[in-house]
């Protein structure tokens, strides 16, 4: 289980508006992308199939259009994760508990192709600490920015995490 | 192939109010189980059924992020491109579990004609109904907006 919480450090408040993170991801591939579709159940040709795809309105294969948010994710070795599985500093450092995904809202711009290398952008917006009917929690946001090796945007995302 | 001139007709035909046909899912476990290693979410909420009963919930929890594909599917696809969407919003009301029935409706809300493009935005709701019937709870919610190409 996660420790019961939540927790929000002094340095996390510090950073309030503060980039929280800037990284750059592994290349698109289309095996991740075939994963991807498969997950969601959209097998689109637009999604796994070149020759189909070349002949469709992007005319190349492109990736669903929210999987942007799956490239960019850290890969944390087994014995880094917490019991329950999650990465001790999901969301923001500085902040723990149970953490549940609340809500997102979701700009997108350019398409994503195979090979694109995406960097992501944190931005801490906001910590929300409050009493609600099943105890403390805490109530974090962040603006993610996504662009391509090109610097070209791919979306705009604002993420909100409830942590209890 | 998909005729932008068609889809571009159907999106000037709708009117605020309007009812997308209803879509319906049913992740089971190993979609849960999947999409976990898609997205690289290693949270056992996702496939351990038995921690997630043990932190008082029904089944292996559906990812929040799969939901948001399951509203792009129901929000986009009349136009036959899922990356005709260009935003949208969701707010996760109640978690949805493997197994569970889960009902997006979708209606319109706003269509703004731009000439040679045409963006319509959607209301929408995620309801779920467990396997074994029960009533239906809202999951989740929000709006979502779609553009396509093509002049009158």
């Amino acid at each position: 289980m996660a420790e019961a919480g939540p927790h929000v450090s002094e340095e996390a408040r510090r950073r309030i508006g503060q980039v929280t993170m800037l990284m750059d991801f592994e290349p698109v591939s289309l095996r991740h992308i075939k994963e991807y579709a498969a997950a969601t159940g959209d097998w689109n040709q637009l999604h796994v199939d070149e020759r189909a795809a070349a002949t469709g309105p992007h005319g190349r294969i492109v990736a669903p259009a929210l999987m942007f948010q799956t490239v960019c994710r850290e890969i944390i070795p087994e014995a880094q994760l917490m019991p329950d599985g999650q990465h001790a500093n999901l969301g923001v450092e500085g902040v723990s508990g149970r953490a549940v995904f609340a809500g997102q809202e979701i700009e997108l711009f350019e398409p994503v192709h195979v090979g694109d290398v995406i960097t992501m952008q944190e931005r801490l917006m906001g910590i929300e600490e409050k009493q609600g009917r099943s105890g403390a929690l805490a109530i974090v946001t962040t603006e993610e920015t996504y662009t391509n090796q090109d610097g070209g945007p791919i979306a705009r995302t604002l993420t909100t995490r409830i942590f209890r | 192939m998909i005729d932008a001139g068609a889809v571009a007709a159907q999106a000037r035909a709708l009117v605020p109010g309007s009812q997308m046909p209803d879509v319906v899912r049913t992740p089971t476990r190993v979609s849960c189980f999947l999409f976990a290693v898609a997205w690289w979410a290693p949270h056992r909420v996702h496939y351990d059924i038995e921690l997630a009963r043990a932190e008082g919930y029904e089944d292996v929890m559906v990812p929040g992020l799969l939901l948001n594909e399951y509203v792009v599917s129901a929000l986009t696809g009349w136009t036959g491109d899922p990356l005709n969407l260009r935003r949208m919003d969701i707010r996760n009301l109640a978690p949805a579990y493997a197994g569970d029935r889960l009902l997006i409706e979708s209606s319109v809300a706003e269509v703004a004609d731009h000439g040679e493009r045409v963006e319509v935005t959607f209301q929408y709701e995620i309801t779920r109904t467990g396997p074994d019937g029960g009533e239906r709870v809202a999951v989740a919610a929000g709006r979502g907006t779609v553009e396509v190409a093509g002049s009158p």
